[in-house]
């Protein structure tokens, strides 16, 4: 085809069949446009094409209307001088040329369609040539600056019009959730199986609210599935982009209908072709679910076969012998102990002044006097309690005294009768329960004539039960130091010190002692020997006293076993100079 | 008010205490009186910890019935004593002797599991520490006194070494008024604390 058979629409710029009224690409109006055929022509048909556009084109401010061809040539006398003028020289140029060139520079010439000086091959046009290609030139410059403004107010840029996705896309973009939107990115899937379940999910677990899709599930799987997605997604704009570009083709736009129609079709194309990729997308979720759950199954299978514990070496074990052996040097001093001690005595060190007193001071009482005694000890050291008591009792006994117990604790009640009975005192001996502990006996011992009291109420207080000042000597009993000297500093204080004697267990021999030397006890009997080392124990009961030295002897031996074998392994583990174990 | 009038009491107490001891003569026929409302006072506090002790092991005893057989001899034990108790006396010597047939026993192998309690931690420490100055000095002086208690000097002939381990014995007096002076010392700082109102142990704030 030669380029007499096509005309080129000056809207588009295409190419259209000669016979064509209208612009197949954007259906402008091709009547007004001279055939590519006629233009070859003559200049007069070219001058004639001209005048008939400047005609059509109402709101140019042309010249009047010339009634030939040969009017549109500038007279000689035409005053204003034109840049071709200046530019050419002494040509001169057509008003009309003159006035294309006017318009030309009031409406702006941004890409230099207008004003475009000659080719550079400008010397290879021919001549009478130039006065032809200036007012084309011009024309179509025009048009696409028309189109352009046109462009730019009504439709925009065909990369705007790319920008404008259709709703449905931007709904899929809206499903895909950007990294930025989460400030708190949770693990899903795999990794919060891996993480420590915290305590709001264990207890949604346990409340039946722990929903596995919501959160263990992937949110998702969908970012396996998320790239296909996207990938759809992309695809689908991709068809929107080409309808527009379609628009934007289709230039300035009366008669944008068809286009849009055109677009329309396009863009139903292209969500039949989304509908299809959601399918998809969907299909490749449902595969991906199923792959999530097979790699969590796989991690908790993998998971569950571990050890969950890391055994712990089994240490060599030690051989029997030494065990035997540890276990035969107690018995061994279990034994040699009993056999050196029984019916050996001798005074405890510890007890010599402070037991000489007290037996002193239990020699110098006098018979008929009243005597109280206060059992304050539990039964697991009566027997240690009683061995020491035993003499005293059978000494008490002698001097015929008034014998009074009175017991702090109920247990007390049935450890005073079994004193009793090992002693051989009568059973009406007088035994009571106090109740308020120390209490009672410091108030006992503070109002030996309470504020109001008479012989008739006497015994309507607790404290009144017993009075301490009526007795000539109060004999302590407790196996506990700190009752001990809850008792001599507190009641002992409302008592004269040659009242108050105390029987304790060895163990409280040393805390006790102080108290005598100070003058606030008259005496402290912690053991049945008397100070020049006489048992004074002659009961069952004695048989205590070595039993329990005998237990000593085995705590010592017990201290000396574990003292010598930690020595014994440390010697052994310990490295020689040179490294050498 | 609400916060003034434990402080008020309490500080009030504490000196009529202290005036009783130092004035005898004048006000301490009074102090019975007060001392026996302290101990009422006590009495109806252990009744109310009895009876919270009763009501806790029966709750127990009610939500799990299978594994609560401690709970339920102990509920039984003390309903059996206290019923006992209120029938026969406490003076009953039948009664008594029942008490003691079972609190004896219980006691002594309390006290026998807590002798060998300490003596495995005596050990531990050897084992821990190892073999060191403080271990050493720890060690021997534990099986010395020890030895010391248990009259090993009736063993000693010679009276020159009697007289020196008599010497030594003495040793332990020694740190033993240490010890009590230091408890006397806290005992009064903390009585003063009380008796000006600055530590209440009585309040649970």
């Amino acid at each position: 085809m030669s380029a007499e058979d096509y005309i080129i629409c000056p809207h588009c710029g295409k190419e259209n069949l000669i016979q064509a009224t209208r612009c197949i690409y954007c259906k402008e109006s091709l009547d007004l446009i001279p055939k590519a055929a006629d233009l070859a022509t003559s200049d007069e048909d070219l001058s004639e094409m001209l005048s008939a556009m400047a005609e059509e084109d109402g709101d140019v401010e042309m010249a009047a209307p010339v009634a030939d061809a040969g009017s549109l040539m500038p007279a000689a006398s035409n005053p204003q001088p034109t840049p071709s003028e200046e530019v050419g020289g002494s040509n001169e140029i057509p008003s009309w040329l003159a006035h294309v060139r006017q318009r030309a520079q009031t409406e702006g010439d941004a890409q230099g369609l207008y004003n475009r000086e000659s080719e550079s091959n400008s010397s290879q046009k021919l001549p009478g040539r130039e006065s032809l290609d200036q007012p084309f030139n011009s024309w179509v410059g025009r048009i696409h600056d028309s189109r352009t403004t046109s462009d730019s107010s009504e439709v925009g840029t065909p990369e705007e019009k790319a920008d404008e996705m259709p709703v449905w896309l931007k709904r899929v973009r809206d499903l895909q959730l950007q990294p930025d939107e989460n400030t708190v990115q949770k693990p899903t899937g795999v990794e919060a199986w891996k993480q420590e379940w915290s305590e709001e999910d264990l207890e949604r677990l346990k409340n039946g609210e722990f929903d596995e899709k919501a959160i263990l599930q992937p949110n998702l799987l969908a970012q396996d599935s998320a790239a296909e997605t996207e990938t759809a997604a992309e695809d689908v704009q991709n068809e929107a982009e080409k309808a527009g570009q379609k628009l934007a083709g289709a230039g300035p736009l009366e008669d944008s209908a068809e286009a849009n129609v055109a677009a329309s079709e396009n863009l139903a194309v292209a969500v039949g072709e989304s509908t299809d990729a959601s399918e998809a997308v969907a299909e490749q979720q449902a595969i991906g679910q199923h792959e999530a759950q097979a790699e969590i199954l796989k991690e908790i299978v993998a998971a569950e076969s571990l050890p969950r514990y890391k055994r712990t070496e089994e240490k060599p074990r030690k051989t029997d012998i030494w065990r035997w052996i540890g276990i035969l040097f107690l018995l061994a001093i279990l034994v040699a102990f009993y056999l050196l001690f029984l019916k050996r005595p001798a005074p405890a060190p510890l007890a010599n002044a402070a037991g000489t007193a007290f037996w002193n001071r239990l020699d110098s009482v006098q018979t008929s006097t009243k005597v109280l005694m206060v059992l304050d000890y539990q039964p697991a050291t009566a027997d240690e309690i009683h061995a020491t008591l035993q003499p005293v009792m059978a000494r008490l006994k002698t001097q015929n005294v008034q014998l009074s117990l009175v017991a702090l604790w109920p247990d007390g009640l049935w450890l005073g009768r079994e004193l009793l009975e090992e002693t051989a005192l009568p059973p009406t001996t007088e035994l009571n329960f106090l109740p308020g502990g120390s209490l009672a006996v410091l108030a006992s011992a503070a109002g030996l004539q309470p504020a109001g009291s008479t012989p008739e109420n006497k015994t309507s207080l607790i404290s009144n039960s017993v009075a301490l000042r009526e007795n000539e000597l109060i004999l302590y009993v407790t196996d506990n130091p700190e009752s001990a000297k809850t008792w001599i500093e507190q009641v002992g204080s409302f008592l004269q010190p040659v009242q108050s004697l105390v029987v304790s267990t060895q163990a409280s021999q040393v805390m006790l002692q102080p108290y005598y030397e100070s003058s606030q006890i008259a005496g402290l009997s912690t053991s049945p020997y008397r100070a020049d080392g006489v048992l004074l124990a002659s009961s069952p009961t004695g048989a205590a006293i070595p039993a329990f030295e005998a237990g000593m002897g085995v705590m010592a031996g017990f201290l000396v076993l574990s003292f010598f074998g930690r020595l014994l392994n440390t010697y052994k583990k310990k490295p020689s100079e040179d490294g050498k174990i | 008010m609400r916060r003034a009038l434990p402080v008020a009491i309490t500080i009030s107490t504490a000196l009529f205490v202290l005036a009783a001891l130092f004035l005898q003569g004048q006000i301490g026929s009074y102090l019975p009186y007060m001392l026996d409302m302290a101990i009422l006072l006590m009495a109806v506090s252990a009744l109310v910890a009895l009876a919270y002790l009763v009501t806790r092991q029966v709750n127990k005893i009610r939500q799990n019935p299978t594994k609560s057989t401690p709970n339920i001899v102990l509920v039984l034990a003390f309903s059996i004593t206290l019923v006992a108790g209120l029938v026969f006396g406490v003076q009953n010597p039948a009664y008594n002797r029942w008490v003691a047939a079972i609190q004896r026993p219980l006691q002594s192998s309390l006290l026998g599991l807590s002798a060998l309690v300490m003596a495995s931690a005596a050990l531990k420490l050897f084992q821990r520490k190892g073999i060191d100055a403080f271990t050493v000095s720890f060690g021997l002086s534990a099986v010395f006194f020890l030895l010391l208690g248990m009259n090993i000097s009736r063993l000693v002939i010679n009276p020159q070494l009697d007289a020196a381990l008599l010497t030594l014995s003495q040793l332990p007096l020694v740190g033993a008024r240490g010890l009590l002076i230091g408890i006397s010392l806290g005992a009064l700082l903390v009585a003063l604390r009380i008796v000006f109102g600055i530590e209440r142990p009585f309040d649970e704030r």
